[in-house]
């Protein structure tokens, strides 16, 4: 029963994540005074793309070709992780298993960024490390706040314990330390600018760059599931209380923190790769400072 | 009470962290009257009115006077701000988060059955933190920030620990605090007027 109910999830997941990328993307666009794409042009993109072949270099192996796999393989089974609908007997549901997920995606990500060679995806890989390896301590520091106050690093049990529990001043230094580092993992605009056409500036869009057709659809669907992974993992277990009944509850989240997130990449500009590790030190100190106010 | 300890040692890690006077000043102001919220909750705790004209006593002088004569102070200098001190913005912080870890474990050290752990252990750490922005910062202004900020921290060591010192030593320190902020702000003054700034590593060209 509970397989079944992990494989519906994790296919909800990934068939709207693009709708919330969606959602994104329009948000922005109105705030910035343009009509923006449609909702659903995300899907519409997608569908165009699978139905295009993939153009390689000649220089590429076979990390090449298998990336995009693995990289959607690692979204999908992250997807199937969140708890949203609790899962607290599976002794898979843990928060270092999650996390060890993304990060998998994203190093065969970086290598295929090296496999072709072009210069581009070189500085794309080497800032997506740089940035990684502040990110990752931050994005575990955080999910220990949560983890020490639940005892346990089992996501269903630490889902439980948070939609039970009152608002805190511990909660609200957690969730500001997770928004940030939310941003830094799904490459918004403090840290990385995702409708950036110059390459120079890009960090995730330049690791993508050699690809096309279904390779490249296969990156782009990834990159929203995991985007939508990472709201639904701070509506989970950052956000304490339930405001409304059952599904709607985080479906309405959802847009909400998507309206949060398009609202925060509009009002900051692009950060200096180089104060990148200053933006994620805030996110260190306010987790520390939640662990103290428990 | 908890709350408030919190937000205090919130506002000392953001301090370790600016680099423009005036926010600084703002963020000593806040300090202040948050120092003044906890010594009213610890007098309708203890229902002494003497505690109630301390917090007072605090609103008025270290959230009122003081920050509005350091920001007039900040207003005459106007280019200077704290671009490069000894240790970087990054560092600094650092050193207050282990400044604070380390502050938990001298409390349980020391006084393993203190009530108020959270509160002492802020206080602690506050101090600690103000004579770490002493020692690294370059800027007189930001100098006298720490010091206020010791202050405060030893403020509440004493709120913590005795739920209140009586109001003749609670006087005595506000007058000494006023004086020391008053002597320092002349000093800056002197500074601006001779010097180019009041960036307090170029006395270091008056050694012979």
């Amino acid at each position: 029963m509970n397989i079944v109910l992990s494989v519906i999830q994790a296919l909800g997941v990934v068939l709207l994540a693009p709708l919330v990328a969606g959602v994104i993307k329009t948000v922005k666009a109105r705030l910035q005074n343009r009509r923006g794409p449609k909702v659903f042009q995300v899907y519409f993109d997608l569908i165009k793309l699978l139905n295009k072949d993939s153009v390689m270099s000649t220089t590429v192996s076979w990390i090449f070709k298998i990336t995009p796999f693995i990289y959607f393989a690692s979204g999908i089974a992250a997807a199937a992780l969140v708890p949203v609908v609790t899962n607290t007997s599976s002794g898979i549901g843990d928060v270092f298993t999650l996390i060890y997920l993304l990060a998998l995606g994203r190093f065969f990500l970086v290598l295929a960024s090296l496999d072709a060679g072009s210069a581009f995806g070189g500085m794309g890989g080497a800032r997506e490390m740089f940035i990684a390896i502040l990110v990752e301590p931050a994005l575990l520091l955080s999910m220990m706040t949560v983890a020490f106050k639940a005892q346990t690093t089992n996501l269903g049990i630490m889902a439980i314990m948070v939609q039970s529990s009152p608002l805190s001043l511990a909660y609200v230094f957690a969730a500001i330390a997770f928004f940030i580092v939310l941003i830094a993992e799904t490459g918004r605009i403090p840290v990385d600018n995702p409708d950036t056409h110059l390459e120079l500036t890009m960090i995730h869009e330049g690791m993508t760059l050699e690809y096309s057709g279904r390779k490249l659809a296969l990156i782009f669907w990834a990159a929203a599931v995991k985007q939508l992974i990472m709201i639904l993992l701070f509506i989970l277990l950052f956000l304490p209380g339930n405001v409304f009944d059952g599904a709607i509850d985080i479906v309405i989240k959802v847009l909400l923190v998507a309206m949060v997130i398009a609202i925060a990449e509009t009002s900051t500009n692009k950060l200096r790769l180089f104060k990148v590790p200053d933006f994620l030190a805030v996110s260190c100190l306010l987790s520390l400072l939640a662990l103290v106010a428990q | 009470m908890n709350i408030l300890t919190i937000l205090l040692l919130f506002t000392t890690l953001l301090l370790t962290r600016v680099s423009e006077l005036k926010t600084a000043v703002r963020i000593i102001a806040i300090q202040s009257l948050m120092l003044a919220m906890a010594c009213t909750a610890v007098g309708l705790e203890t229902g002494e009115i003497q505690i109630y004209v301390a917090a007072v006593l605090t609103v008025i002088i270290k959230a009122g006077y003081l920050p509005y004569v350091l920001l007039d102070i900040v207003h005459t200098l106007q280019h200077e701000r704290e671009d490069h001190p000894i240790l970087n913005i990054s560092y600094s912080s650092l050193a207050a988060c282990i400044a604070i870890v380390l502050s938990y474990g001298l409390i349980d050290q020391a006084l393993p059955g203190a009530g108020s752990r959270d509160a002492l252990a802020t206080a602690v750490a506050m101090t600690l933190i103000g004579l770490l922005l002493i020692i690294t910062r370059r800027q007189a202004v930001m100098q006298i920030m720490g010091m206020i900020t010791m202050e405060n921290g030893i403020y509440l060591v004493g709120l913590s620990v005795t739920k209140g010192f009586p109001l003749i030593i609670e006087l005595g320190v506000f007058f000494d605090v006023l004086v020391a902020v008053m002597v320092l702000s002349i000093l800056t003054s002197r500074l601006k007027l001779s010097g180019l700034s009041t960036d307090t590593s170029i006395l270091k060209k008056l050694k012979g």
